[in-house]
């Protein structure tokens, strides 16, 4: 068996952490090796060591059989190992062509001259591997793509460089199931050339598709590598977390409660092509969930409610009473918050500390004449929040950006709790979130709605939306399809009433 | 056994991790002692009680505009047309003295004038979401041409001796100036760290669409951001034309690039969302001593030029390092 890439015993150390200790990894030749584990876990550590952004501490690693010690990113390229980002790095005002051979594109003579025909001529080759031919133009800016489209470009990028190692970071977050096959068979074309990828996903289903062998990471630790065929979901979800599946799943059993007056009613929701309509009510301790693919308006359609976006037309009524949200402030007073999708772009701030992030949005409430700030009711609430939704911090006052992204979601959570507010929008709670702490984001959504929110939760994951909801509602181009209480909703349900709108039946397989 | 080298690795971490927080803010304090002691030892008559006013009252006028500089900064943002501000909030003091006013009301003249200012770049600022940069350039010649067109070019004299005081005078021994300097970095630093403004503004420059989302105003923070900016700059100003006892609409010119580096210095990031006030004044304190420090030795006011803006230049790729060794 030809192993391209062996790792043991490796140990990386951060001041406080120990983010891999004494870790074996082995990669074969042409194989699939997917790597899963809970935020904190380790994977990303790892690929960074493969990938030659961090030095390792400790431990040996081999590269087919000779020793390799891997300085710097570029040293990792020339030794063969790409790796694609969950979050893309392409230049979007370059085109398909410029950004694939980055770095390296053919030249002509004189040497500083760029051979574009040539460079065209290649990435064409490249784009027929990706069946891509026929639907990408070499010259189109990347900014022009959609984003399943920039994936393949990414991958494209790694084939340029000839790399025998391709490393994938959750690549399938932003793509339609379709997508998702269209891009699983050009894995597999890959694989059949001999090149080895690690494919790095929170999407267990997947794992199980695509890859051969599985290693789980836990706590730093490697609990084990297994081939797939050998194991199921269950055992890889118990070796992540470390406790039964069963246990989790258990507690999520829903108690059914009365649910109170209608808080939230929204009716004529307009803006542009992007929202055409929509009425939407939602009661005191309900959740509503939203289902939709990408582009169907949900964060649009949040952000409208919320104050963020104008809308053309539209009425907002809270606990009966019509209000006027033409801003964020103006929500912020009636009683709303919302957890934005995007974590790092919209959510929290990097740079201050958790204690900041979880009470920027309280600050008026709490704070004395001329804004002064008591530091020590602040340290009271925040370290109540702290305890009550068991959020893994050294300290309040280490900045944000070092926690795992469960953990900043948690702060976030907590920033909107402080408000006491009587609605909450969440938009993907748990994207890019790992399996444990997406169940406890889960239990503490069902507990806000018992105290007596109404929640309205807008997921692109059929499982999490039919688990949570008190109610689905369908949303597809702006409009809402129908809906569906907990009782009757089903995956065929939802997945027809989408597609029957669509005309064609695109998804038979959900998100 | 792993678990006895965890503990061990988060005890260490754990004290790491307060003293890494100290050094990050306030890092500028590695190049600001060493300085101190190398001319204090190079000339022992740095270190004597005059020289020291000498340097606080030398550094009080850009220092307390670093102070507004750093909060707009902070928003990343900046603000180029302060020294315009500061020929203009002079020169409008002076004539309000000159017509016989009394200390509190030209005073309040010249930092009125300032703040006006400062409001109407904030208020084109975010009126029309254009980076300050651009709309601060255009104002800074349209300011200083106003300055121009009161006084027709000419300086402004007539307003008796007690108009010396705020820029010459002393209190209990102490220059006016640094009096009014240190008053100005304790309200800036309290703002910044006790109050909700303070926050807004470091939340404005941190992740200006998490701000927004978080309810924050964030025009508003901008706009009074440059207020506050302007209406330092007026009070500057205003100690200015005091030290030159007339009302001249010449000066200030390049003045913004010494408050910006000042702040620079004291480890503001042009990005926006960090900074810290305190260390704004070390900033302050590294230009002023150098000036100071190389005039005691003697070094000709060329080489002072060219040792100045390397010392900005090193001290600002250290920060860089030490924030990229994170």
């Amino acid at each position: 068996m030809n192993k391209s890439l062996e790792m043991k015993g490796i140990v990386k150390a951060f001041p406080g952490v120990v983010a891999l200790d004494h870790v074996d990894f082995e990669l074969r030749a042409g194989e699939v090796h997917g790597l899963v584990g809970e935020n904190g876990a380790g994977k990303s550590t790892l690929i960074k060591i493969i990938t030659g952004v961090y030095r390792k501490d400790d431990g040996e690693m081999r590269l087919g059989d000779q020793l390799v010690d891997i300085q710097s990113p570029i040293h990792a390229q020339q030794l063969g190992i790409s790796v694609i980002h969950q979050e893309l790095s392409l230049c979007p005002y370059l085109s398909v062509a410029e950004n694939m051979f980055m770095g390296h594109a053919p030249r002509r003579n004189p040497r500083f001259l760029i051979d574009w025909p040539e460079l065209n001529r290649r990435t064409e080759e490249i784009l027929k591997k990706l069946r891509l031919d026929g639907l990408l133009n070499p010259r189109t800016p990347v900014s022009r793509l959609s984003v399943a489209q920039a994936q393949m470009v990414e991958i494209g990028k790694a084939i340029s460089s000839d790399a025998r190692i391709i490393l994938m970071d959750e690549p399938t977050s932003a793509l339609t199931a379709q997508e998702v096959s269209t891009f699983f068979e050009i894995v597999a074309d890959l694989k059949n050339h001999g090149i080895s990828i690690v494919f790095i996903s929170h999407k267990l289903a997947e794992i199980f598709d695509i890859c051969d062998r599985v290693t789980v990471l836990r706590d730093g630790c490697l609990v084990d590598t297994l081939p797939t065929a050998n194991t199921d979901m269950q055992q890889i979800t118990t070796m992540m977390i470390g406790r039964s599946v069963d246990e989790f799943f258990a507690e999520d059993k829903r108690k059914e409660h009365e649910f109170g007056a209608v808080a939230l009613e929204v009716q004529g929701l307009n803006r542009g092509t992007v929202l055409k309509d929509l009425d939407l009510s939602v009661r005191e301790g309900e959740i509503l969930g939203i289902f939709g693919l990408m582009g169907a308006g949900r964060t649009e359609f949040l952000r409208a409610v919320f104050g963020a976006d104008k809308k053309d037309s539209g009425v907002i009524f809270v606990n009966g009473r019509q209000v006027s949200i033409e801003s964020t402030r103006d929500a912020l007073r009636f009683g709303l918050g919302l957890v934005p999708e995007e974590r790092k772009k919209e959510g929290i701030f990097p740079e201050m500390t958790v204690k900041d992030n979880m009470t920027i949005a309280n600050l008026r409430n709490i704070s004395r004449l001329f804004g002064y700030i008591d530091k020590g009711v602040v340290k009271q609430d925040v370290e109540g929040f702290i305890k009550s939704l068991d959020i893994k911090t050294p300290s309040p006052d280490v900045k944000i950006k070092s926690l795992s992204g469960g953990n900043q979601q948690k702060v976030i959570l907590a920033k909107w709790l402080s408000t006491k507010p009587k609605i909450l929008l969440l938009d993907e709670p748990t994207r890019g979130i790992d399996v444990g702490a997406k169940a406890e984001i889960h239990r503490l959504i069902r507990e806000l709605a018992q105290q007596g929110l109404a929640v309205v939760m807008v997921s692109s994951e059929l499982p999490e939306i039919m688990e949570m909801s008190d109610r689905v509602v369908v949303m597809r181009d702006g409009q809402f399809l129908g809906q569906f209480s907990a009782a009757e909703v089903t995956e065929n349900g939802i997945i027809q009433l989408l597609s029957h709108h669509e005309g064609v039946n695109e998804e038979a397989v959900p998100v | 056994m792993t678990q006895i080298s965890t503990e061990k690795v988060k005890q260490r971490g754990s004290a790491h991790h307060h003293f890494s927080l100290i050094t990050e803010r306030y890092g500028i304090i590695f190049v600001l002692i060493p300085l101190i002691v190398l001319f204090g030892v190079l000339n022992p008559a740095f270190l004597s009680l005059a020289n020291i006013l000498n340097v606080l009252r030398q550094i009080s006028i850009f220092g307390i505009m670093a102070v507004g500089m750093t909060m707009v900064i902070m928003c990343a943002q900046i603000d180029l047309s302060v020294g315009a501000t500061v020929a203009l909030s002079g020169v409008v003091a002076a004539m309000v003295a000159s017509a016989g006013a009394p200390l509190p009301v030209y005073l309040l003249a010249g930092c009125l004038i300032g703040l006006i200012v400062g409001l109407i770049n904030g208020v084109l600022t975010v009126a029309f979401t254009v980076p300050s940069l651009l709309i601060t350039l255009g104002s800074m010649t349209a300011i200083r041409g106003v300055g121009f067109l009161i006084t027709g070019g000419r300086p402004v004299w007539g307003m008796g001796d007690s108009y010396k005081w705020l820029g010459g005078g002393f209190i209990l021994d102490i220059p006016v100036p640094i009096i009014i300097m240190l008053l100005v970095y304790v309200i800036g630093w309290f703002v910044m760290s006790h109050t909700t403004f303070g926050r807004y503004i470091y939340a404005t420059g941190g992740n200006l669409e998490a701000a927004k989302l978080s309810g924050i105003n964030t025009k508003m923070v901008t706009m009074w951001a440059l207020g506050i900016m302007g209406l330092l700059a007026g009070l500057s100003g205003v100690i200015w034309s005091s030290r030159l006892a007339s009302g001249q609409p010449i000066v200030g010119q390049g003045y913004e690039l010494q408050v910006i580096a000042a702040s620079v210095l004291g480890g503001t990031s042009l990005a926006g969302g960090q900074g810290e006030i305190l260390a704004t004044l070390a900033g302050a304190l590294i230009i002023g001593i150098l000036h100071n420090g190389l005039n005691l030795l003697g070094v000709s006011p060329y080489w002072q030029m060219v040792v100045t803006g390397c010392v900005i230049v090193i001290a600002v790729i250290l920060d860089s390092l030490r924030r990229r060794g994170k």
